[in-house]
């Protein structure tokens, strides 16, 4: 079986992507209890401002920036503007998401065209480099090195902060929570956004290696809600183990028999939710 | 108030025989292409209210409904080209082959609720499009399955074009379909089936067996489904993996929360809306999905019944701005007083 | 010769994730009697109630209705022995109207297939018996609103009435005077003493006026195990039980949990 460096550095670096959508999803579900289908929209969003801006300035940090600022704009505007409204009506907000894609899925089109859109790593990414005696791309190595040190960063947010405390015994009883005086609604909202951010970021980053095109937002999407079923809906260790299971498993999949890759990552959920309803680092009960 | 109520019903009875009537006389008045696209609109309908019958009676969010849809599809196709069986035959065995998929998946999926039903019967779908997808010799993979013939009604053939044909067949099919529906929403299991969405414990401790209620109404749901997607590979001639994408599934559920989940004619009107905006407002502009995402975040925002109840929505924010005592809400029987008393005003009565 | 008692449970345990909530619980009810459980908050009365009506399912020992083990029945197959609940929450439908929360009640196992084979609006029998419940518990002004514009004694007079449809021989009340004002308990109090007596009633209540002018007899409660069994004069002396409650009632206070 070739799982040499190469294919491992590609798998990891697609993990980082996934991670940076996933976790947003999955954190989200646990507390609020409703899954955004607009994740991959947001991760479009960041990847199309993203190149914009790249190609415009030339700067990629700058485009980095602006693309996960964009992804984080609209995701404070859908918070503010319309799931407040809908606080604790799961399923229409779960419709609403459903809507914003169609909506971002028809902008974007318009505004960027329907052909896939590529961008090149900044100059000092760019290459090649030896590792562990293979050949593989420097921006790639790096896109596993930025995910790790984001993936630390929430963890630690999540974990190791008193507001991520917060966090988390929402997800375990929001009630209590509400009981304990804590503002319940500000939580949703940064916490959303703060996904939305991720998204952006990851659809900025990806511009190299995933590029950006109509559809791009349900391939991310529909990754996404594997990794978050296999990790756990409102598990951050669970999205960094399953964004690192999926990816390497839709990478060599792909090297043997290519068609089959979608179905290996769907049939791989759908026997892991049928075994244990609530996901793997999930809690029982939750299903 | 008798002669008001009797109105009342006479109205809706008046208002379905003028839709039956027009519906009938359609290929008299439609030209070729908006008889087709009619047609498509019934079979939405049948497809839409299936999946109403889960999502808007029962509560259960289902994002994989294009299974049924694509399974019925996928049966019609193989039975009618490879083995040239006859269209009611062909119909019924996709419908036996969509309850036969929600006989072996329901045990799993009914041990879920919420998101969770959402996404693992969204990944049960997924799972069935891979294996359509995969399985090239039988299915076709990529390509689907062309060439199906399209069944005639033979007394009509010579008589009308073919699309009015199988406008006709359609109706006749999904009419059929949708007064067996209506049926089954009227009676103690389509009521008990509103008691499983408001409250399922509730109705467990009225002695209610809720899982063999949910289990019968997944069933009946993907038996109607499969049904709705038999008659669309009919219509289109073809079937393919398109036709058990989540894309579908997705779009099922706009029409349904659109139209008006858990009514009767929320998801027809749902089905019609999203139709004709993708085919008479794309003639205008290529941004109909756009102008379809805003209208839906618009309804679900504002109108979070559906569209069907748009006039009751109209009448109770015509109220608040004339700032009447509270309206008690239109009851939910056909019968409405002459004038509804508030709560406050019953209560102080009795 | 004694009648088979209406409940009796035998050495009733229930352990959640640890946590021991019940602890090895043997009581007996008799038919008609009227028991009201008692005790400090956290100590089991509500886990005790969804245990015998099937919500929960007893960790160890048995629940016995009328003679029929029904320990492994699920909720709601315990219906047909004549066992109904309320919560304390109204258990109505918030969406449904008043009428449509009694249908659903009578219209139970009324109709073949699950209820396939009839029609709800035109079974006029279900209809008139409808109309029946609906005046003897004073619904008829409200029977055509949708039960969630309800006030909360409204919802209660609701549930109470498509239990009482369906001839409920053993009745169990989770708190039914929680929500009430002050001046509504005498009234609470006056329908509670008219139920039948060929009825037998559980009743979990916190209102010590409610519990003492209703019950025959008191179970009190505490940590999840029986303190005390008898007549409502002999709790009241009872030193064991004043002294439980009152430091129960401290500890219930910080804990903050039922």
């Amino acid at each position: 079986m070739p799982v040499n460096t190469a294919s491992l550095v590609i798998g990891l670096s697609y993990a980082s992507l996934l991670f940076l959508v996933a976790v947003g999803l999955s954190v989200v579900f646990g507390l609020m209890r409703f899954i955004n289908l607009a994740t991959g929209s947001l991760y479009l969003i960041g990847g199309y401002v993203g190149w914009s801006v790249a190609r415009s300035t030339g700067n990629f940090l700058l485009a980095l920036v602006a693309g996960a600022l964009a992804a984080l704009v609209v995701g404070i505007a859908i918070e503010r503007g319309f799931l407040q409204r809908l606080h604790r009506k799961e399923l229409l907000q779960v419709a609403l998401t459903l809507g914003v894609a169609y909506v971002v899925q028809d902008v974007t089109r318009w505004i960027w065209g329907g052909d896939p859109l590529r961008l090149r790593p900044p100059a000092m990414l760019r290459g090649s480099m030896e590792l562990f005696g293979s050949v593989v791309p420097i921006y790639r190595v790096a896109l596993i090195v930025i995910g790790a040190v984001l993936a630390f960063l929430v963890w630690y947010l999540l974990e190791r902060t008193k507001w991520g405390a917060y966090v988390r015994a929402g997800v375990d009883d929001l009630e209590m929570v509400q009981c304990l005086g804590i503002n319940v609604r500000r939580i949703f909202a940064i916490v959303f956004s703060l996904g939305a951010l991720l998204s952006g970021l990851g659809g900025a980053l990806g511009t190299p290696v995933t590029g950006v095109a109509p559809g791009t937002d349900i391939q991310l999407q529909l990754m996404a809600l594997i990794v978050v079923i296999l990790g756990g809906l409102g598990s951050v260790v669970g999205a960094i183990a399953a964004s690192i299971v999926v990816a390497l498993t839709d990478t060599i999949v792909r090297t043997f028999w290519p068609e089959a890759s979608f179905f290996a990552a769907w049939a791989l959920a759908a026997v892991v939710l049928i075994v244990r309803p609530q996901g793997l680092f999930g809690r029982p009960g939750w299903a | 108030m008798v002669a008001t109520a009797l109105l009342a019903r006479n109205w809706r009875r008046a208002i379905s025989f003028l839709l039956a009537g027009l519906l009938l006389a359609a290929p008299a008045f439609l030209p070729s292409y908006p008889l087709s696209v009619l047609t498509e609109i019934l079979i939405f309908s049948l497809f839409a209210m299936s999946l109403n019958l889960l999502l808007g009676y029962a509560g259960l969010p289902s994002l994989g409904h294009s299974a049924f849809f694509g399974t019925g599809g996928y049966a019609v196709g193989l039975l009618a080209k490879y083995l040239g069986i006859p269209a009611p035959v062909a119909l019924l065995i996709a419908v036996v082959a969509g309850v036969a998929l929600a006989l072996v998946t329901g045990p799993f999926v009914l041990r879920t609720h919420g998101a969770y039903f959402l996404i693992l019967t969204l990944s049960l779908t997924q799972v069935l499009f891979g294996i359509v997808w995969l399985w090239r010799r039988v299915t076709g993979g990529d390509d689907g399955l062309p060439g199906i013939p399209t069944p005639k009604l033979p007394f009509l053939v010579g008589r009308v074009s073919d699309t009015a044909n199988f406008y006709y067949l359609a109706l006749v099919v999904v009419g059929s379909a949708l007064l067996t529906m209506a049926w089954i929403i009227r009676s103690p299991f389509g009521l008990s089936l509103i008691g499983i969405r408001e409250n399922e414990r509730y109705l467990a401790g009225l002695g209610y067996p809720t899982w063999t209620l949910k289990y019968a109404a997944y069933t009946i749901a993907g038996g109607y489904g499969a049904l709705a997607g038999g008659l669309f590979a009919y219509f289109k001639g073809f079937v393919g993996p398109g036709q058990i994408s989540w894309l579908l599934a997705g779009e099922g559920m706009v029409m349904v929360i659109l139209g008006g989940a858990g009514t009767f004619w929320g998801p027809i009107i749902g089905a019609a809306l999203v139709l004709l905006l993708r085919y008479e407002v794309s003639a205008f502009t290529q941004r109909w999905v756009m102008i379809l995402g805003v209208v839906f975040i618009l309804t679900v925002l504002l109108l979070p019944q559906g569209i069907v109840r748009l006039p009751d929505r109209i009448r109770q924010l015509r109220a608040q701005l004339r700032r009447e005592a509270p309206l008690a809400h239109r009851p939910a029987s056909a019968v409405s007083p002459h004038r509804e008393p508030s709560v406050e005003q019953v209560i102080e009565r009795s | 010769m004694t009648a088979v008692p209406a409940l009796q449970l035998e050495h009733v345990s229930k352990i959640i994730g640890g946590l021991t909530i019940l602890e090895d619980m043997s009581l007996t009810v008799q038919p008609g009697e009227r028991r009201a459980i008692i005790g400090p908050n956290g100590a089991g009365k509500t886990t005790l109630l969804n245990v015998i009506a099937g919500f929960l399912p007893a960790t160890r020992g048995r629940v016995i209705v009328f003679g029929r083990d029904v320990t492994r029945l699920p909720a709601h197959r315990r219906v047909d022995v004549g066992l109904l609940k309320t919560n304390q929450q109204p258990a109505v439908f918030q969406e449904l109207t008043t009428r449509q929360n009694v249908l659903i009640a009578l219209l139970r196992g009324r109709h073949r297939l699950l209820g396939l084979t009839g029609q709800v609006n035109s079974d006029r029998a279900v209809q008139r018996e409808a109309e029946r419940v609906l005046e003897e518990w004073g619904l008829l002004d409200v029977s055509d609103i949708e039960v969630r514009h309800l006030p909360h004694g409204y919802q209660r007079r609701v549930e109470l009435a498509a239990r009482f449809a369906l001839r409920p021989r053993l009745l169990l009340l989770d708190e039914p005077a929680a929500g009430l004002a002050v001046d509504e308990i005498p009234a609470f109090i006056e329908r509670l003493a008219q139920l039948p007596r060929d009825m037998t009633v559980v009743l979990v209540e916190h209102s010590m006026r409610v519990v003492f002018s209703f019950a025959d007899r008191i179970t009190v409660l505490h940590h999840g195990a029986v303190l005390a069994d008898g007549t409502p004069d002999e709790i009241q002396r009872n030193e064991d039980v004043q002294a439980a409650y009152l430091a129960g009632a401290m500890r219930g206070r910080n804990a903050g949990t039922a």
